[in-house]
């Protein structure tokens, strides 16, 4: 033990000032690396047709809350339908994502389209679950995204064509 | 049509291309235009055959008088083909028809008093009508005249017999306005209501004893994700759950129910009583019009959640609701009618009547926009 403190004393001044400025270089190099590579990181869903990639890596948000799945999420979501406030056991508690607004859909619709869609089934919370309801007509906004953000992915299933 | 007649025996067909006979003028008043094939077996004076058979084609333009307009103005009118209910409130007022012959062996229309049936442009003859081009069979027998479509159309298969769906559910709905103010069931109701503040789901079966008395089972507690009914209740017959928010009965509660009924025939009426106080009945109208629904659009469930109804439908109750404005009780009673699930949804009113629920699909002619609205039995 005397030997141990010994070596620690006889250290020269200049190699533990060498030491610092390496660490802190190398800690600078990683927080630039990590800002550079959040900034250009591919969001899983570039276009509405890549929105089944969600269901193909569904494994990835399983569990996870919301708000990561809507990261990886590109095109703006235009509308949201569902019962994030549901407290029946026996319904699932869900929110359907649209790109398209209600008007959009009811173009699509008449034309018989089925517009891509992204349905996301929460694990049930019934202790806790949000007080916000989701506005009509269905309108996703911001305030909806942050109400709804912790609510935790069970499945997820996307529909239609676009 | 004539396929039609020796298979299917219709004889009577609704003229549905305006262009066909039109050689003919409508006559004053005649809203319902038909064809009856009249006679397939006459023979005819030819004598260079040995058989020789001629169809008697009727074209005639009717005119009837609706004694109930409104009912049959939401029934595609008055005319023979339409508007048919148990007491049929069209009836003819006037006939006018035309004649004419077809030889089945030569396949040649006579050329008798009316010179043939004309069709087409330019009135020459229909046979120089320029047939389009449809790939496979022809689309079907629509309303609208289609160029691939026939132009006319045999009763029996483009409109079916309608039935009142009121009336349908009357019997049942009768019943369980009788039970709900029987002094068993409304214990039963009470002691679910009560242990309806733990947020869980409680229920109740009813039974009938060997006196026909009503009994009730003693209340079960639910599990995380679903009610758990005693359907071994003796006499058992209907049962009551709560539903700790106030949505209406659930996919999970329309499935199960069917699944019931198809073991215990008697049991038919399922009970939601949400936390508003609020009343619904899952009632089994057409056992065998159930069981063909749930072979077609069987439930899908993921293990850990709750029975769903299939995709297609799940999206169809959505998009109403999220995009055309429907409530939860107005989807579920729209898509139990809409897909002849044998099922009604009724709702007991605030005199203790229980009334089916209808939800009617109106799209707009000239924008195409969907609209859906309450049609609720009286």
């Amino acid at each position: 033990m005397e030997l141990k403190r010994t070596q620690q004393i006889i250290v020269p001044n200049y190699k533990k000032s060498y030491m610092k400025n390496i660490l802190k270089r190398l800690s600078c190099l990683f927080v630039l690396w990590s800002t550079i590579s959040s900034c250009y990181s591919q969001q899983l869903v570039q276009t509405k047709t890549d929105a089944k990639k969600l269901e193909v890596n569904e494994s990835r948000f399983i569990g996870k809350p919301l708000k990561e799945l809507l990261k990886e999420i590109k095109p703006k979501i235009k509308s949201a339908i569902g019962n994030p406030t549901n407290v029946n056991r026996e319904v699932n508690t869900s929110i359907t994502f649209y790109f398209e607004d209600k008007a959009s859909f009811i173009e699509r619709d008449k034309k018989g389209e089925k517009p891509i869609h992204i349905e996301v089934v929460f694990k049930q919370n019934f202790d806790n679950p949000p007080t916000r309801e989701l506005g009509k007509p269905s309108k996703w906004t911001k305030e909806d995204e942050e109400a709804y953000g912790n609510m935790i992915i069970g499945y997820i299933r996307v529909r239609g064509l676009d | 049509m004539l396929e039609d007649q020796s298979v299917f025996g219709y004889n009577r067909f609704t003229i549905t291309d305006s262009d066909l006979f039109k050689s003919i003028p409508v006559q004053p008043g005649g809203n319902g235009r038909e064809i009856k094939l009249n006679q397939s077996n006459q023979r005819t004076g030819q004598q260079n055959r040995e058989s020789l058979y001629q169809l008697e084609v009727e074209v005639c333009f009717n005119s009837y008088v609706c004694n109930w307009p409104d009912y049959c103005s939401q029934h595609g009118g008055c005319d023979y083909v339409n508007c048919i209910s148990s007491t049929n409130p069209c009836y003819l007022v006037a006939s006018i028809c035309f004649y004419y012959y077809y030889d089945i062996d030569a396949e040649q229309w006579s050329t008798g008093s009316g010179g043939g049936p004309e069709g087409g442009g330019g009135g020459g003859g229909w046979n120089n009508w320029d047939p389009p081009q449809c790939p496979g069979p022809t689309g079907g027998r629509l309303s609208q005249y289609q160029d691939c479509d026939p132009g006319w159309t045999p009763p029996g298969i483009i409109v079916p017999i309608e039935v009142d769906p009121c009336a349908d559910a009357q019997a049942g709905a009768t019943k369980a306005t009788t039970l709900a103010q029987n002094s068993v069931y409304l214990t039963a109701k009470s002691n679910i209501q009560t242990a309806a503040s733990d947020n869980l789901e409680h229920s109740v079966t009813f039974g009938k004893d060997a006196s026909e008395n009503i009994t009730s089972s003693s209340m079960t507690t639910g599990t995380a994700n679903s009610g758990t009914i005693n359907t071994n209740w003796p006499g058992a017959f209907a049962d009551l759950h709560n539903h700790p928010g106030n949505s209406p009965p659930s996919p999970g509660d329309f499935y199960g129910l069917i699944t019931v009924n198809q073991n215990h025939s008697g049991y038919d009426t399922r009970f939601v009583v949400t936390a508003d106080g609020s009343v619904y009945a899952l009632l089994i109208i057409d056992p065998a019009a159930a069981t063909t629904f749930v072979t077609n659009y069987p439930s899908q469930q993921v293990p850990g959640y709750s029975p769903e109804f299939p995709t297609a439908i799940i999206d169809e109750i959505n998009e109403m609701k999220g995009f055309y404005g429907a409530t939860d009780e107005m989807a579920m009673a729209f898509i139990l009618e809409k897909y002849n699930t044998g099922v009604a949804l009724l709702k007991q009113n605030s005199n203790g009547s229980f009334k089916r629920l209808r939800t009617t699909e109106t799209i707009d002619p000239n924008n195409g926009t969907k609209t859906y609205t309450a049609n609720n039995c009286p």
